[in-house]
Order: structure tokens, then sequence, then C-alpha cells
């Protein structure tokens, strides 16, 4: 409702962008009428919602004759395999260099952990993208530089991508294990005699797991939403790009389907996180 | 011991940074990488393909196409239905994939294409076209007159909702009659039998017959394939006649193109055509020195870097483009520019060869022609309101505002489409202020919103923007923008002396008197300057050196349909 009434009262016509500058009016009016851009908002909207509940989005303003299910379909997918690499990459390293980090307090290991979660943290996605591109593309040759369509592709926007939710999970851990280190039942736990690791690992991980899973549904969601500047610069056929640029030229009916696509989403690994809550934490369990 | 561990920590950032930059320094000297993706391997084309056998004497007949070419294009195409393409993206494609009666060469001039051969009735208004006998559909279907009165027709039914049907063929007779729904046939067309057609236009019209039916809108399709497929016919399989068929179309991803070795104008000699949808012009340029493309654009700021360039600048091919940067100066949202010396003082304090210099690195051509080179009518000699700031402080007095005073402020926006703009905006605003006292303010506007504002034409009182042609005639650029009855006249410039100079022109028959015509045009604008022309463009492109064949064009995304191409690598 937001997003169609936010849309409504921007200036922009999607009939003027797609006629360019040769317009004939006979053809502008037609085309408009077709669409349905003459009709009261209300009208408009009323007839959005009764398609979307049967989960038809109609067509696109822009791409005629596609349907917008169509594009959602074949952007969606992309965008979810990056978002869940990425999130598992973070996820991985994350936890990885905060228990390091964390277990190693003070050494050379943690001080190197702490400076890359500075970067992590203050380099914007897209100068990564860039530097990414420059090193391991240019430079060494390994993988592509942009497309899609092989496994080697997924490499950079990945790698790009999962740089602040890694940072973010990593400090998270590590602050999480510090403390949870800190507590007697590790103490006794030593003193049972239990080897190192399995003390780290079995016990102090796991308490601190809680935090790592919200930070991980949340690195989710925002990996799938932010992924447009990703998207742009690798030429990656997602839902991120498809979303901006149907606001561009005001193609109504992607941009309303986009988004309700990515806020259920959203809804979505919410909900699993909090499922997980349950199984992580007896104590939250009805 | 803080303090210490602060400068460790210091120490190991700098030696992070230092490491990632040294890394970043080796990427000139890049290995290009083999086999940049794994699908180029050559491909012969489905079908009739004749082995490696080359006996008869016609080789360019029988050799079979190979290689493939990767060549990036801007941005998804919203189409493939020519009647409907209306942009940069889908013209391109559509121009390889579909045919017209007629089409320009490499130099610009009107050349066969479906159409062999063709005369005119000595009053101009009949033209009879006799069509190639050996033109048929990808399908196998030969191409008769009756599938281009079809196409034509098609083009102007109100159902088709074809934005520029009436540019290119409203001058048929009935058209007119098609476009407002009055008829359901062409009655200018007659198809006097399959390989003839008689094509009837009223006069006078605006520019040329010849040169409207190269417009991608004329093309032909085939009935069958159109009427069967619905909304997306164009999807999997247009059925088009032209050079290269649709193998595989990625939405947002990738074009991939194949040859067709029966085109009526011989087989193409590259077999693949490669189009991945490219929005970054950065990556483009990465992707080309990584050896992912054998074309490319060059992003302006890179044009220095590239030129110098020891072996990119062998690779980089430069050459005149359609297009034209300018000014606006809107004579209904600012009251001062209804004045001819307010409008010349502006254009006296611009520094043209600057800009080009500067703003386009060189990308283009300082000009106060209206048209672009190759258009009728452009003057390389033509002064027009050349930089002089003296003389501009002068006639803005004259017009009653001695050093700005009176002037209310103006605001300055500027096409969000290219980056240019903007930097050119505020280097004029600068200009204008130091040299005139003028108060302005450069405005920030969105894509949507400047087209919407320009199109209700009072609310920008000035703007900076391009405006680049689908034919080479001069009526597109002086018709469209200046004539006061236009509908695209976005500057309030309603001038009678200009409207009559150009129905003079327009009267005259192609030939000298009709260049002499359009020059008078021309340097009547450049004087009356209801908008600062300020540049025409240049394409700046890099193509491999193993790239053979590619014919450059003003028009279009610069280059001609692929079918001479050979990619020797």
């Amino acid at each position: 409702m937001i997003v169609f009434t936010i849309g409504y009262i921007a200036p922009g016509d999607p009939v003027q962008i797609m006629m360019g500058d040769y317009k004939d009016p006979v053809a502008e009016a037609n085309l408009r009428h077709d669409l349905g851009l003459d009709l009261p908002p209300w009208e408009r909207y009323g007839r959005f919602l009764w398609s979307a509940v049967r989960l038809d989005f109609g067509e696109s303003y822009v791409n005629r004759g596609r349907s917008v299910g169509g594009i959602i379909e074949d952007a969606f997918p992309v965008s979810a395999s990056i978002a869940l690499l990425t999130t598992a990459i973070a996820v991985a390293g994350g936890v990885l260099l905060g228990v390091v980090s964390a277990v190693h307090r003070g050494s050379v290991l943690d001080r190197l952990a702490r400076l890359l979660v500075l970067l992590g943290v203050s380099v914007p996605v897209f100068v990564l993208g860039a530097i990414f591109i420059m090193t391991l593309a240019l430079g060494l040759g390994l993988v592509p530089v942009a497309g899609w369509g092989q496994p080697s592709n997924f490499v950079l926007p990945c790698l790009a991508l999962a740089a602040r939710p890694l940072a973010f999970i990593t400090r998270m851990t590590r602050s999480s294990m510090i403390q949870t280190l800190a507590q007697e039942y590790i103490r006794t736990a030593r003193a049972k005699g239990l080897t190192e690791r399995s003390v780290v690992l079995t016990h102090a991980l796991k308490n601190s797991a809680i935090n790592i899973v919200t930070v991980a549904g949340l690195s989710f969601g925002v990996a799938l939403t932010g992924s447009f500047v990703v998207e742009t610069i690798f030429n990656i056929p997602g839902i991120g790009r498809q979303a901006i640029l149907a606001v561009l030229k005001r193609d109504y009916p992607v941009m309303q389907a986009t988004v309700l696509t990515m806020t259920a989403c959203f809804v979505l690994v919410n909900l699993i996180v909090d499922l997980l809550y349950a199984y992580l934490n007896p104590r939250l369990r009805y | 011991m803080h303090k210490l561990g602060a400068d460790r920590g210091a120490l190991c950032c700098a030696a992070l940074l230092t490491s990632v930059l040294l890394l970043a320094g080796c990427a000139p000297g890049a290995p290009s990488s083999p086999d940049g993706t794994s699908t180029s391997t050559q491909i012969q084309p489905a079908g009739p393909s004749t082995p490696t056998s080359v006996k008869s004497a016609d080789a360019a007949q029988s050799a079979a196409p190979s290689g493939t070419l990767r060549v990036p294009l801007n941005g998804e195409p919203p189409t493939l239905d020519p009647a409907i393409s209306n942009d940069i993206a889908s013209g391109p494609l559509i121009e390889n994939v579909f045919s017209t009666l007629l089409v320009n060469n490499a130099k610009g001039q009107i050349v066969p294409n479906l159409a062999e051969s063709w005369t005119v009735s000595s009053d101009g208004t009949v033209y009879t076209f006799k069509l190639n006998s050996k033109a048929t559909f990808h399908n196998g279907d030969k191409l008769e007159a009756k599938d281009v009165k079809y196409s034509w027709e098609r083009a102007l039914q109100p159902a088709t909702k074809a934005p520029t049907a009436r540019d290119s063929l409203g001058d048929l007779v009935g058209a007119k009659d098609m476009l407002a729904g009055k008829a359901t046939e062409l009655s200018g067309v007659r198809v006097v039998d399959p390989q003839t057609l008689e094509v009837k236009i009223e006069l006078p019209i605006r520019g040329d017959m010849l040169t409207n039916l190269t417009a991608v809108t004329t093309s032909v399709v085939d009935k069958t394939t159109v009427e069967s497929g619905g909304a997306s016919w164009f999807e999997k399989n247009p059925n088009g006649s032209g050079p290269f068929k649709l193998k595989v179309w990625q939405h947002n991803s990738k074009v991939v193109l194949e040859a067709f070795p029966n085109y009526f104008g011989g087989s193409p000699k590259v077999a693949t055509i490669e189009i991945p949808i490219v929005t970054d012009q950065s990556t483009e340029l990465a992707q080309y020195e990584n050896g992912e493309l054998d074309v490319a654009r060059v992003p302006l700021p890179d044009l220095k870097r590239i030129r110098g360039d020891a072996k990119l600048s062998k690779e980089l091919i430069e050459f005149d483009r359609a297009q034209i940067v300018y000014l606006a100066l809107n004579q209904k949202s600012y009251e001062p520019f209804k004045k001819l010396e307010v409008r010349q003082a502006v254009a006296h304090v611009i520094d043209r060869g600057r800009f080009v210099d500067q703003i386009l690195f060189g990308a283009g051509k300082p000009s106060t022609n209206s048209v672009p080179p190759g258009v009728v009518g452009y003057d390389p000699e033509l002064k027009g309101m050349e930089y002089d700031p003296s003389k501009a402080k002068e006639l803005l007095a004259n017009a009653g505002f001695p050093n700005g005073q009176g002037l209310p402020p103006l605001q300055l926006y500027w096409n969000p489409n290219a980056p240019p703009y903007q930097t050119m905006a505020e280097a004029t605003a600068a200009s204008l202020k130091d040299n005139l006292g003028m108060q302005v303010q450069v405005q920030n506007s969105e894509f949507a919103r400047f087209i919407a504002d320009m199109n209700k034409k009072d609310v920008m009182p000035a703007f900076y923007t391009g405006w680049s042609a689908a034919f080479l005639e001069p009526n597109y650029f002086l018709d469209r923008l200046w004539l006061s009855t236009s509908i695209t006249n976005r500057m309030g410039f309603e001038d009678k002396e200009f409207d009559r100079l150009m129905d003079e022109a327009n009267r005259l028959p192609a030939g000298d008197a009709r260049g002499v015509a359009f020059k008078k045009v021309n340097a009547y604008l450049a004087e009356q300057v209801p908008a600062v022309e300020i540049a025409s463009t240049t394409y700046d492109f890099l193509k491999k050196p193993y790239v053979e064949g590619l014919e450059t064009f003003a028009l279009s995304w610069g280059m001609r349909p692929f079918v001479n191409v050979t990619v020797k690598r």
C-alpha cells in the first residue's frame, strides 16, 4: 500500500518514459488506457490487490508481454542463491574468526581479526567490488570480472557482499565468546579435565549461538535486499537490480511485486530465526 | 600495553593496505584469461551446414560461419517487436534479426536491403519497390510483398500502440486513416506481384520517404508467427529475415544470436553473437580488459588512460555520433529568455572547447550547429555565438540587465541520464555567475521526473540534455525541437521566420540546393539561440584486433549489423 501510494504520488510517468522523445499522442493515450493508468487510484489499487491475492501480478509496463510473475521467478532464485552463499560465508568466516579471536585474545591473530572487522564495516560494497575486480579478476585472472551462469561468477559478488555481515558476526561472536569464557561453569569444565577444544566448541560456542543466529538471519535479509549494488557491478540478473530499475522507469506492477516478494522473504527468514531460538534455548519453548 | 597494541595495529593496517594496493597495481599487466567464457566454443549453426570442403567457386557462400563475437548491450531490451521498439537496447537487436526495405550503409547513404531496386514516379508520389527474390524468413518461408504490407498495417493499427509508426509510415496514403482507426487496410500500398510493392505517399512530406523506410518500425514480420504467438511472440522464435536468428534470451543476463546461413544478403561470416547485458560502464571496460568481451564502450573518465596506454590506444576507435548536447533556454518559464540579447549573452559565456576537452574528455566536437556532423545542414565553419564574455556583458546591459541586475534567479537542471550534463551545468552556472552576475541554482533531478517535467514544458527554466537521431535527417532535429507546432518543442520557441525557412528548405528535392537551405536554417538558429548548442558527441569503442569487418555507424549503438564481421581468435 505504501509502495503504491508513493508510486502514485511521485512525479514521473511510465508511458512518457517508454514513449521517449518521439511522442505520438494517440499511441500514448492508447497505451495509457491499455495499462489502466487512466483509472482512478483506488480502482487501480483494488485491482492490484484482487489479482495479487491470486498471485497474479499482471504484466510489466516496460517489458510489454512479460508477466511480472515470470520476471520475479527468473530473478528471485538468483538473488536468493547469492544471499544464501553470502550468509554462509559470513557465518562460517565470522564464527571462525570470532572464536579464534576470543580464544587467543590479545595476540596477533586477534589484532588481525579486529582489523579485518574494521575494514569490513567501513568499506562500502562497491569499493570492495571494484578492488576485487582489479585484484582477483584482472590482476590474478582467477575469476571472471562479471556475468552469470557459472560457479565462478559467485565468487566476487558473494565475497564483496559478505564482508560487512562477516565483520558483524566476527565482532558478535568474539564478544559473546569472551563473555561466556569468563563464566564460572567454563572453569568447572576445565577443572573436570575436558579438552580445551571441547570446552570452547561444545560449551562456550553453543551458548553464543543465539546471538549468532540472530545476526545471521538479519544478514540474509540484508544480503537479499541490498544486492542491488553488487548485481549492477557484476551484471547479475537478480531481483535487487530489477526492483531499482522498475522504480526508475516507474514500472508499477514490477515495483509492487518485488517489494511484496522481498518483504515476504524477510518475514519468512525472521520466522525461521524465531523457531531456531526455540530449538537452541530450551527455556524459550512453550 | 594498549598503546603498544595500537601501534602494532596500525602497522598491520598499513601492511594490509599496502599489499592490497600492490596487487591492484599489478592489474594493467594482467594475463588475459585464455577462455573467458566456457561457452565461447565454436558453434556451427544448426541447419544445412556444409562441412569444411570449400570447393565451389562462391567461397563466401559455402564457407560455414565460425567464431563468436562478444558485444555488450547497455540494458535489457523491453521487447523485440519492431513495431513497438523505441529504445536503444532493442533497436540494435532488431536490426540484426529483422530486415527493412532499405538501410543506411556505413557512410550514411541509403542502400537497398529487402528492396533490391526501386523507381519513383515523376511527381514523386509513387514508389515502386522490387523485392529481393532470395529473401526468406528464418523458418524458410519466402518473404513476399504481402508480408511487407502486413507488417506496415500492423504497425499502423491503434491496437498495436506503436510509438513511432506515425513518424516513419505516417506519410503513406491511408496511413492517417489507419492510425485514427477509420480503416483496416493501408490503401496507399498495393501488392503488384509477390516481388513488387507499389507505395503511394502524400506530398508534401517533411524529410524523405526512403529515409523513413530504414526505420526499425518498418521491419518485416511474419504474419503466422505474430498471430499465433500472443503478446510475447518474439520471445522464443521471432522468425525475422535478418542475418541472425535469436538463439537464446536470458532476461537481464544475455542474448545470443546465431548466423542465418540463407540470409538473402549472403551468409554472415561469424557464427554466434553473444550479447551480455552490461549496465555498469566500468564493469564493461574491466571485462574487455580481462578478455571477456571483444568490443566495449569507453567510459569518459577512462579515455585519457586508454589514449595513453600503448596497447589499448591501438584498439581504440572513435567516430562521430549523431547526437548533440545542448542547453535549453525555456522561454515559457523564464521571462528574460524571451529577449534575444539575453539568450545570446548566455551563449557567449559558454566555453565549448573547454567543455569538450575537460568534461567530455575529448569525446566530441564543439559545435554551434543544431544538427550533428553527417546530417544535411551541418556546417563546420559555422561561428554562431562564440565564447566572448565581454560581448556577453554588453548584450546583457543592452537588454536592460547591466551586470545581471534585475535578473531573477535561474534554476538550471540537467538530465540525470549522463554524468557530463551535471558537470556542464555546474561549469555553466559558475560562468554565468562570474561573467554576467546571474544567480544560478543547479538543481538535481531524478530521471523519471526530469522526463515528466521536460514534457510539461513550463517547469524547467533551463536544462542540459542531449538529442540523438534515429535518422540522419535534418528534420529529425530541427522540426522536432524547434518547430512551433512540434510536440517535442520544449523551449517555448515560437518563431515564424524559423517555420518559414524550414518549409522552404523542405520543398527542395535532395541535392545541393537543399543542403544550402538547411545550412541557412542552421545558421539562423545559431543566431537566435533557442538553445545553446554545445557539442556533438563521438562514440569511443575499444575493439580487439582479432575482430575484423566491424562497420561503425553514427546511429543506433554505433555498429551496423554484423554480417561481415569475422573473429579470428
